[in-house]
C-alpha cells in the first residue's frame, strides 16, 4: 500500500512539474505574443522623440504619459464615422458571407453531382488570384453597376466567399452521412435537415468562418479606398492611414488609433473564443 | 412688395446653385500635410466661394495610384489628383494641358526645374516637392564636403566599424535617385537625349558607379530609413537624404544626442540633385469646361507666393515658384534658418527632375536592383553597369 501511495506521490510530482514546465513555456510564448500589443499601447502613450528610442525595458514604460494622443488621433479624422462604417461592413458581410457559405458548402460536401470536384478545384483556384489584378476589373464592373460610392460596392462582393465555403465544407464532410438517411427516413427533408441537424454540429466552424470574415471585414483598406470617395462610406483602417506620410509615420497617434481600432475585434474574440479555438482544432488552420 | 423680394431671393439662390461648380481633388496627404492641404483648400472656398473642391485623402501614394489607374481605365477620373511623372505617362491621353487653362503668371512663375513637358505638353504643375542635400553630423565632418574628393576623403577617414557602429555614410538600396544624382553629377544620363541609345554605362556613368561602389565600402546599407539607424545610436557621418526628411533625421538626431546639419550636395561635373515628390494634373474625362477651369483655378491659388511659401514652411518641402522662392514670406522664413536655405539653395542650383520617359517606372525597378548589387560589390562596377544597360534597353 506505501509503496503504491509513493509512486502516486512520484507520479503526481512528476506530473506537476511536467506542468510547470509546460505553463511556463506558454507564459514565455504568450508574453511573446502580447509584445507587439503592449508595445502598441505603450507608445500610443508616447511623444514621438519617446516612440522612436530603443525599446529597451526603461523605455516600455511612457514618461511622460502623452493621454492627449487619444483624443487628438480621434479628431485628426471623423473616426466616429469610420468606426460606425467599419462595424456595418463587417456585420453584414459576415451575416451574408455565412448564409451563402452553408448551403453551397453542404452541396460541394455532401450532395453528388457531375463535376463537383471540377467546381470545387474551380473555387478553390480562385484564391490564388491576387487581389490587386482584379481591382480594376472590379472598379469597372461596380462602377458599370451604379455602385460607386454606395454601401452596395462594400457589401454585395463580400457576401460570398470561398474561404468560408472551404472551411465549412470540411466541417460538413465530417457529419457521418448515416445522420442524413436516419432523419430521411423519419421524413425529413434536405433543408430541414441542413439548418435543424446539419448546422447546430459545425457550429465551431460557422464561428470561425464569421470572425476571419468580421476581422477581414474590418480591416479591409485597399477595396474601401479604391470603391469610394466619401468621407461618410469609409473606414478605420482609412482612418489609421492618415498618420502615415511620405517622409515619415506618427506613429503614437497612429498606435492611438490602432489601439481603439483592435477594441471591437478583442471584444468579439472573447465572446467566441471558444467557438473559435475549437473551429481552429478541428480544420487545423494556421 | 414681400412676395417679390421672396422671388427675387429664390431667383438669387437658384443662379448661385447653378454656378455652383464642384470638383473632386484625390491626394496622398496624411497627417499635418493633409491638414495643412485642408486649410489652404478652406482659404480657397473663402477666396472662391462658386467652387466647391472636395478634397479625398486616398490613404497614401500606393492607393493613390491604383485608384488612379482603376479610376483612368473605367473612364471616371477625379478632376483633380496628385501624380508623380511616371504614373502621369501612363495616361497622358487622360489629363487636361493645362498650358491653356492656367494663367500667363502661373505659367511664367514655376521654377525651370518644373518646367516639364510630357511628349511636348504641359499636363503637371509642381506641387510637393523635395530635393537630395547633405546631411552631416558637425562633430565628425566639421566642414560639409563641397567635392566628391573631399566628401571621399571624409567618408574614408570615417571608415567603418561595424563592431563600434561607426560608418562613413549610409546608403538604402530601395533609393536609386542617389546614383541618378551622382550619375547627373558626373554628366551622365540614363538615356541618350533622343531616347535612342542606352548611356547609363558609358564613362561618365561608370565614374559614377565607381564613385558610389568606393563610398559603400565605408557605408552602412541598410533598406530602413537612415533615421533608424541614427536612433539607435549608429553614428553616420555624413548621408544623402531628401529634404522631405528633415524632421524626422533630426528627431532622431536629437533621441540618439548627436548632432546633426544639412548642407548642399558635394558637387563635381556639376552640382545637379534630384527633385522628388509630386505633381497636379487635371482629367478630362467626364469633366465638364467649369470644372477643368476651377482645377486650373486651385492649382493657379496652390502655386501663389504666399500659398506655396506656406505649405513649404509648415510640411518641409519646397516652394515650387520662383515668386514662391524669391518671395518675401519664403526669404523672411529661410532668413535664420542655415538648414532651409541649404535646402533651398541646392533647389535652385541644381534640382532635376525624372526622366519623362513611359517606361521609366520600370527602368526604376531596375535601377533598385542593380543599385543593391552595385553597392553590396557583388560585381564590379561595370559588369553591374553594363547588364543594366541591357535590361534598360530591353524595355526602353
Amino acid at each position: 500500500m506505501q509503496r503504491y501511495r509513493v509512486r502516486a506521490d512520484v507520479y503526481l510530482l512528476r506530473r506537476g512539474a511536467g506542468l510547470l514546465v509546460v505553463y511556463a513555456l506558454l507564459l514565455v510564448v504568450a508574453v511573446i505574443m502580447a509584445m507587439p500589443l503592449l508595445w502598441m499601447l505603450s507608445t500610443s502613450l508616447k511623444d514621438l522623440v519617446q516612440a522612436l528610442r530603443v525599446p529597451t525595458p526603461a523605455n516600455w514604460v511612457p514618461n511622460p504619459a502623452f493621454w492627449d494622443n487619444f483624443p487628438t488621433a480621434w479628431n485628426a479624422a471623423p473616426f466616429a464615422i469610420y468606426f460606425w462604417n467599419s462595424f456595418f461592413l463587417a456585420v453584414t458581410t459576415t451575416v451574408g458571407d455565412v448564409i451563402t457559405s452553408i448551403p453551397a458548402a453542404y452541396v460541394l460536401a455532401k450532395m453528388k453531382f457531375l463535376g463537383r470536384g471540377f467546381l470545387l478545384g474551380l473555387l478553390l483556384g480562385t484564391l490564388m488570384i491576387p487581389g490587386q489584378m482584379l481591382l480594376v476589373p472590379s472598379f469597372i464592373l461596380i462602377n458599370r453597376l451604379g455602385w460607386y460610392n454606395t454601401y452596395w460596392a462594400l457589401i454585395i462582393p463580400w457576401t460570398a466567399g470561398v474561404f468560408g465555403i472551404f472551411l465549412l465544407r470540411q466541417f460538413f464532410k465530417t457529419i457521418p452521412d448515416e445522420l442524413w438517411d436516419s432523419a430521411r427516413i423519419d421524413g425529413c427533408h434536405r433543408l430541414r435537415y441542413i439548418f435543424q441537424i446539419a448546422v447546430p454540429l459545425v457550429r465551431p466552424g460557422i464561428a470561425t468562418v464569421a470572425l476571419f470574415k468580421f476581422v477581414g471585414s474590418w480591416n479591409a483598406f485597399l477595396w474601401v479606398i479604391i470603391m469610394t470617395d466619401k468621407v461618410g462610406l469609409r473606414t478605420v483602417p482609412v482612418g489609421l492611414r492618415f498618420f502615415m506620410m511620405d517622409i515619415g509615420t506618427d506613429y503614437p497617434r497612429l498606435m492611438a488609433a490602432a489601439t481603439m481600432a483592435i477594441v471591437p475585434v478583442l471584444i468579439l474574440f472573447v465572446f467566441a473564443q471558444r467557438q473559435f479555438i475549437q473551429g481552429i482544432a478541428r480544420t487545423g488552420i494556421k | 412688395m414681400r412676395r417679390v423680394a421672396i422671388i427675387a431671393l429664390v431667383c438669387a439662390l437658384g443662379v448661385g446653385a447653378l454656378g455652383q461648380v464642384t470638383i473632386s481633388f484625390w491626394h496622398a496627404m496624411g497627417g499635418a500635410l493633409g491638414t495643412t492641404l485642408t486649410e489652404l483648400i478652406q482659404k480657397f472656398h473663402d477666396e472662391n466661394p462658386g467652387i466647391t473642391v472636395d478634397l479625398i485623402h486616398q490613404g497614401g501614394y500606393s492607393a493613390l495610384q491604383q485608384k488612379l489607374i482603376a479610376a483612368v481605365a473605367a473612364g471616371e477620373p477625379p478632376t483633380l489628383a496628385q501624380q508623380y511623372e511616371n504614373w502621369t505617362t501612363l495616361w497622358l491621353d487622360a489629363l487636361v494641358d493645362l498650358d491653356l487653362f492656367l494663367p500667363e503668371e502661373t505659367l511664367g512663375s514655376f521654377l525651370p526645374q518644373f518646367d516639364q513637358l510630357f511628349e511636348g505638353r504641359m499636363v503637371t504643375a509642381p506641387f510637393n516637392k523635395s530635393i537630395l542635400v547633405l546631411y552631416y553630423r558637425p562633430d565628425l565632418v566639421p566642414n560639409p564636403p563641397t567635392t566628391w574628393a573631399e566628401f571621399e576623403t571624409y567618408v574614408t577617414a570615417i571608415g567603418k566599424d561595424e563592431a563600434k557602429g561607426v560608418y562613413g555614410t549610409a546608403f538604402r538600396p530601395p533609393n536609386p535617385e542617389i546614383f541618378l544624382t551622382l550619375l547627373t553629377q558626373a554628366g551622365g544620363s540614363i538615356l541618350s537625349e533622343d531616347w535612342s541609345e542606352v548611356t547609363i554605362n558609358n564613362a561618365t556613368g561608370l565614374e559614377a558607379a565607381e564613385f558610389a561602389a568606393r563610398l559603400a565600402k565605408h557605408a552602412l546599407l541598410d533598406s530602413a530609413y537612415t533615421s533608424d539607424a541614427i536612433q539607435k545610436g549608429i553614428a553616420i557621418g555624413m548621408f544623402i537624404d531628401t529634404s522631405a526628411g528633415y524632421t524626422y533625421n533630426m528627431n532622431a538626431a536629437k533621441t540618439a544626442g548627436v548632432p546633426l546639419a544639412v548642407a548642399p550636395l558635394p558637387c563635381y561635373v556639376n552640382c545637379a540633385s534630384m527633385i522628388q515628390g509630386t505633381n497636379l494634373a487635371v482629367y478630362a474625362p467626364k469633366q465638364t469646361r467649369a470644372q477643368i477651369e476651377a482645377a486650373a483655378k486651385v492649382i493657379a491659388f496652390l502655386l501663389r507666393e504666399d500659398n506655396t511659401a506656406y505649405w513649404a514652411q509648415k510640411t518641409g518641402y519646397l516652394p515650387v515658384t520662383k515668386t514662391g522662392i524669391y518671395g518675401e514670406a519664403w526669404q523672411t522664413y529661410i532668413a535664420d534658418k542655415p538648414e532651409q536655405k541649404a535646402m533651398t539653395e541646392q533647389l535652385i542650383a541644381g534640382g532635376f527632375g525624372q526622366l519623362l520617359h513611359p517606361r521609366y517606372m520600370d527602368m526604376r525597378s531596375l535601377l533598385i536592383t542593380y543599385w543593391e548589387l552595385l553597392l553590396k560589390g557583388e560585381d564590379t562596377p561595370k559588369a553591374v553597369l553594363d547588364a543594366l544597360a541591357v535590361e534598360i534597353d530591353a524595355i526602353k
